[in-house]
């Protein structure tokens, strides 16, 4: 509902900590939104429409250390002008495509503890900032999914398939003798 | 449970990104947009949407109920509204209500819960939170009109945006309500011996209709 996260930011400590991060990040928001959209108009949309997505679920914030809170705040800003940008070019771009399904977590889980960490740090370089953001909540923020579509201005269905397509991203990058036993 | 590796390797990526905004934010200077400004901070103070229509909205009356147990004298209300202080902000001031004698954030708990005793057609209760120490309801109808009731115990806080809303006071049945408004909104703020209250609505009506319709009875738990 929209008022929860009006509720919400009735609570003191939750108000100071939304306007702290405000107040600290907006700039760095914005040239994040800026750097996707190269129109300073619509990147203050794209930093109101993320701080839109972070009130409603401010608990986030508040369970969240500076660092990870503040990387969260970047990543729902260049999302919002992301989504912005797709509105403007009035193409749908394809974040909802087909993909495998994974068989099962654990599964995704043992073949990326056999990996060596220069190794995916590389993939996620090279890797698209849909998936990756999403890869990020979900895995280091610990969001469901359902909030990471609320942050993000996304269905809940994309984000799902979002999340397993950068799972297959990662996997199919990886070598080969890493990856052999999956996806069958 | 998520690897570790993948976490570590997220966060650093995490961390190049935020270093590539940061490295923009030391070398130009953004001044956000006065719309820009406004518009966020509403979300600050829990005025995210902008009320457009111009419909005349009609709020049944309801009568101020207090619980049986609860006797207070309009000089202890007074002494509440007194000490009130205001915090001076850039776009903003915080009110603080409640009897801060003691100097307590927070009193001994909420022990009998309020909810407004009858509600306009068409209002619904839409979302309710409730912790220790406050409770919130709210109510829209199906036009996007708005109710927000909170009780706090103890002394509540509010940040009041000075820039656009009218200050005025009334006294209804003995009970002093401090009133902020502008067009499309009214934040009305009252104590009793036990409890804060207020009451954000969005929409239409007049000061006048929504304070002499402000009625609350005990709410069935």
């Amino acid at each position: 509902m929209l008022m929860l996260y009006l509720s919400a930011l009735n609570n003191e400590t939750e108000k100071r900590t939304f306007e702290y991060y405000y107040i600290t990040y907006r700039s760095h928001m914005f040239y994040a939104a800026n750097s996707v959209l190269h129109n300073e108009t619509d990147a203050e949309d794209a930093v109101h429409d993320a701080f839109m997505g972070i009130a409603k679920h401010i608990e986030i914030l508040l369970n969240a250390d500076e660092d990870k809170g503040k990387y969260y705040c970047i990543k729902a800003a260049r999302n919002a002008a992301l989504n912005i940008a797709r509105k403007n070019s009035r193409t749908e771009t394809a974040d909802i495509e087909s993909f495998y399904s994974l068989a099962d977590e654990s599964a995704f889980e043992d073949i990326i503890n056999g990996c060596e960490y220069e190794e995916i740090l590389s993939v996620l370089k090279s890797m698209d900032s849909i998936y990756r953001d999403v890869l990020y909540m979900h895995y280091v923020m610990d969001m469901p999914v359902k909030k990471i579509a609320d942050v993000l201005g996304r269905t809940v269905s994309a984000v799902k398939q979002q999340l397993v397509r950068g799972k297959k991203i990662l996997i199919s990058a990886l070598p080969e003798e890493v990856t052999a036993s999956y996806g069958n | 449970m998520a690897t570790e590796t993948l976490k570590k390797a997220l966060i650093a990526f995490a961390e190049e990104e935020f270093m590539q905004a940061d490295a923009e934010c030391r070398t130009q200077i953004w001044t956000p947009s006065e719309e820009f400004s406004k518009k966020t901070e509403r979300i600050v103070k829990g005025r995210h949407r902008t009320i457009n229509a111009k419909r005349i909205l009609l709020i049944a009356a309801v009568v101020f109920l207090l619980s049986a147990t609860a006797v207070f004298s309009f000089a202890q209300l007074r002494e509440n509204i007194i000490n009130t202080f205001r915090e001076f902000y850039y776009t903003h001031f915080d009110v603080e209500y409640g009897n801060n004698a003691a100097g307590d954030i927070t009193g001994d708990g909420i022990k009998t819960v309020y909810t407004l005793t009858s509600l306009p057609d068409g209002f619904e209760m839409t979302d309710y939170s409730k912790n220790d120490h406050s409770v919130t309801t709210v109510w829209e109808n199906s036009e996007g009109e708005t109710l927000i009731l909170s009780q706090g115990d103890g002394i509540t806080k509010r940040s009041v945006d000075n820039e656009r809303l009218a200050h005025s006071t009334s006294t209804v049945d003995n009970v002093e309500y401090d009133i902020y408004s502008e067009n499309g909104y009214i934040l009305i703020m009252w104590n009793t011996a036990e409890y804060t209250f207020s009451l954000d609505y969005y929409g239409d009506c007049t000061i006048d209709v929504l304070i002499n319709s402000i009625q609350l009875t005990e709410a069935v738990q």
